[in-house]
């Protein structure tokens, strides 16, 4: 029975998913992909599935044990963001030559645009190297369609299949229509020796290779059902998209009246292309214009496959930049001037200052805060360097001096600190890096005997991405055992908020030798936390005017969003105010009270969970 | 771009925190409540406060054949409806908008560069909205929320209840009110004073 349901992308994966029996769902969370594990848990109770759910600690884990679920016959998933799949690719890569028994689909969240990562590196490349099939939909509802084709495709050949979702896609919403059977499947599963298979080495591995050749040539063979055809098939001019760009394409030509003049063509497979369908498709055109985000990897293929069937000039990055996410505006204004069609007004033309990015910023009350204060203040006496990681230890972004990716914190300082330098290094990353990566490359750090100072921030969860559990999470979780253990030679475990006894101590390590690992406790303020409540409800923080030196500390340097400058006058924002009562800590006037904050604190005040 | 009157296109503008999401999702829901087939998309980035955060709604009044393919972005100039929450981000949404655009923007301004040691605004907003002409509706959503309500976030309502009042959209004052009590469950004092307006 055809049910029908409001959802985004990422529900999309979740109801495909379910509908082909899932068994075995792993992921490290991501934007934009980042709700499909919670879509998935939801929709399991809501339909009686039993689910096997592994959150791993980094994308390769998670993808091993996606693949692991596969050889012993399970229908898994692996989702990740297209960062991750650049740790991904590794076993990946090993899984193609081995194929898989049941069925693995792994869901990649692309970001042309950057619209939320630290940077939109083409992904579609991996899927030529690797020779793994790659689904790209253009709706929510072929999100869905899209999908379950992605675990048929799996089961048939015994290979994974990637499946790309860009981030404006994740977030779109639209009504569908699915079909889940409610109740779990009792199987159960067992992982078949096969030594020739599995065993990858050698002239093995080139036999393994072969047969992968053999399959992507089989898939390609096979995929003209993967071809969308709109327009006029005779029209002198092709159109070819895939993703996003089709959906404008459609619509700019639909209500220009341009549907007659135009063949467009959606890719639905974007490889292995089926060349053989598209070059007799092609054949006639004078002229073939390919849309598409990024670097190019559909033109580029369509170029390589076609290159000796005679057909026309096919071009596309002549036309739509590789960098940034290409708008609607960049494909009408394409499409409308093809058509001869008059250019848009510009609606208030004389604004033409472009206005500047938000940059991210800490929450009020986020423990990150305090320890950036801590780090800027020292570091006006001493010259140094703050070493960033990515997440929400890393808003805002000139915070650290540098925002790459996960690991960045320890990994990059430990470079710089190895060398000889007058600068000191304090290297920072949250607890979900830590974790990621992050640990091993302390361990490394410790082995090469490093002089390196690194700052866990512990929010006790990863945070940006939805508040996933991360081990610190969990109670009579000790960082001094675990680090000890590594090797590292001292260990600190300081409140987030105690930014006396943090500077105090940071101070004293600087210069000194070997790993040292300051472990900050501090909750995120976004978690639930009855202490804080009490203290919203309870405590009226305010800056008291007659004892403010107005050095502006607290509004320029400490720069907590709910304090405001009212003509002049810094007040602090109830209605946002965490009352996390640092700002009380560093004004060097004492002048930031909140009536009953003693008397609250010896009766409510409790160690921070 | 021709203005396509089977399509309401709707966005919907503002910081983080300001209530953007609450408000996307209320409409969603009207929409569902009226068998409305809706194309739509929320964009946050990572930060959880004080980023840009905005909503595409497009509902599809009559349900024509392609209508599935067409994008849940609003076409160049043609957006309807603009709701801006702050007035920076009501500036920054202009391109899609055309002379046909009913604009509603709040006026309480949500400074740039929350670090403030990075540089000054590129100008006032309230200076560059005023070009935008006869269709904008300019209030201090924020202010009357904090006066009415106690808390300036109630300015997403605010302004969801005049575009309602505008009956651009096919949805009811007490339709809007009992959804939003229902996705952003108000404080109980704030849900009696919405109650009594109903009433």
């Amino acid at each position: 029975m055809i049910s029908k349901l409001q959802v985004n992308g990422n529900e999309a994966v979740a109801l495909a998913a379910l509908s082909m029996d899932l068994d075995y769902f792993s992921h490290y969370p991501g934007s934009p992909v980042n709700f499909v594990e919670p879509a998935i848990r939801k929709f399991a109770v809501q339909f009686g599935k039993e689910i096997i759910f592994n959150n791993a600690l980094n994308e390769h884990i998670a993808t091993l044990a996606a693949g692991g679920a596969a050889f012993a016959g399970a229908k898994s998933m692996v989702v990740m963001k297209h960062v991750g799949m650049n740790i991904a690719v590794d076993p990946l890569t090993y899984l193609a030559y081995t194929g898989v028994k049941g069925a693995m689909v792994v869901i990649v969240g692309t970001d042309p645009g950057a619209n939320a990562s630290t940077g939109e590196a083409d992904v579609h490349w991996y899927a030529r190297m690797m020779n793994l099939p790659l689904l790209e939909p253009v709706t929510v509802a072929e999100i869905y369609r899209l999908c379950r084709e992605a675990f048929l495709l799996s089961e048939q050949y015994e290979l994974p299949v990637l499946l790309f979702i860009p981030t404006r896609l994740a977030y779109d919403s639209e009504t569908i229509g699915f079909n889940i059977e409610t109740g779990a499947r009792l199987r159960t599963f067992e992982f078949i020796k096969d030594k020739n298979r599995y065993i990858n080495v050698g002239q093995r591995n080139i036999r393994n290779h072969n047969h992968l050749i053999e399959k992507r040539n089989a898939i390609a063979e096979n995929a003209a059902a993967f071809i969308k055809s709109f327009g006029n098939e005779n029209a002198e001019t092709a159109i070819i998209t895939r993703g996003l760009t089709f959906t404008q394409s459609f619509e700019t030509l639909q209500t220009l009246g341009g549907m007659n003049r135009f063949h467009l063509i959606n890719i639905d497979l974007v490889f292995p292309l089926p060349a053989l369908q598209l070059s007799q498709i092609l054949k006639n055109k004078k002229e073939i214009v390919v849309i598409e985000d990024q670097d190019g990897f559909l033109e580029e293929n369509l170029k390589m496959q076609l290159y000796n069937e005679g057909l026309c000039e096919i071009s596309g990055k002549k036309f739509f930049p590789e960098s940034g996410e290409i708008g609607y505006a960049q494909v009408f204004g394409f499409l409308s001037e093809k058509m001869g069609v008059e250019p848009l007004p510009v609606i208030v033309p004389e604004i033409q200052d472009v206005i500047p990015e938000r940059l991210g910023t800490f929450c009020e009350g986020c423990p990150h805060r305090a320890v950036f204060f801590v780090l800027d203040k020292i570091l006006k006496d001493i010259p140094g360097i703050i070493g960033g990681d990515i997440g929400c230890s890393s808003l805002p972004p000139f915070r650290a001096d540098w925002l790459m990716c996960m690991n960045a914190g320890i990994g990059i300082s430990q470079g710089i600190a190895q060398l000889p330098t007058p600068q000191v290094v304090f290297s920072t990353g949250g607890d979900g890096s830590f974790f990621h990566a992050g640990l091993l490359s302390l361990q490394s750090a410790v082995m090469n005997r490093i002089n390196l100072i690194h700052l866990v921030l512990d929010n006790m969860s990863v945070a940006m991405t939805g508040h996933q559990e991360s081990p610190s999470s969990k109670k009579g979780f000790d960082p001094k055992k675990l680090l000890k253990a590594l090797g590292v030679n001292k260990v600190y475990s300081i409140k987030a908020t105690d930014i006396k006894k943090l500077e105090k101590a940071l101070r004293k390590e600087v210069g000194k030798t070997g790993v040292r690992v300051f472990w900050i406790n501090g909750s995120c303020s976004r978690l639930e936390n009855k202490t804080r409540d009490l203290k919203v409800k309870y405590l009226d923080p305010k800056i008291y005017h007659e004892k403010c030196g107005e050095c502006r500390i607290c509004f320029d340097e400490f720069a907590c969003p709910a304090i405001l400058d009212n003509k002049g006058d810094l007040q602090i924002d109830l209605n946002t105010c965490m009352r996390c009562g640092v700002c009380k800590e560093l004004c060097p006037a004492n002048a930031i009270k909140a009536s009953a904050w003693q008397s609250f604190i010896k009766i409510y005040e409790k160690p921070q969970s | 771009m021709q203005v396509n009157n089977n399509i309401i296109n709707l966005l919907i503008a503002g910081t983080g925190g300001q209530g953007v999401n609450s408000l996307y999702r209320i409409m969603l829901g009207l929409c569902q409540e009226h068998n409305l087939y809706s194309k739509s998309a929320l964009f946050k980035g990572g930060a959880q406060r004080h980023g840009t955060v905005h909503a595409t709604l497009r509902i599809f009044l009559r349900n024509e054949p392609g209508y599935q393919w067409y994008s849940s972005q609003v076409p160049p100039n043609g957006l309807d409806i603009l709701l801006g929450l702050e007035p920076w981000e009501t500036i920054r949404f202009r391109h899609f908008a055309g002379e046909h655009t009913q604009i509603w923007s709040n006026t309480s301004i949500v400074p740039l560069f929350a670090q403030r040691f990075l540089k000054e605004s590129p100008g006032n907003p309230m200076e560059m909205l005023q070009r935008f002409g006869n269709n904008l509706r300019l209030q201090n959503y924020s202010q009357q929320a904090f006066q009415k309500y106690g808390d300036k976030r109630m300015a997403n309502y605010l302004i969801g209840k005049d575009v309602i009042k505008s009956g651009i959209l096919p949805f009811s004052n007490s339709e809007f009110m009992f959804r939003f009590i229902k996705e952003v469950k108000p404080e109980k004092k704030i849900e009696k004073l919405i109650l009594e307006e109903i009433i």
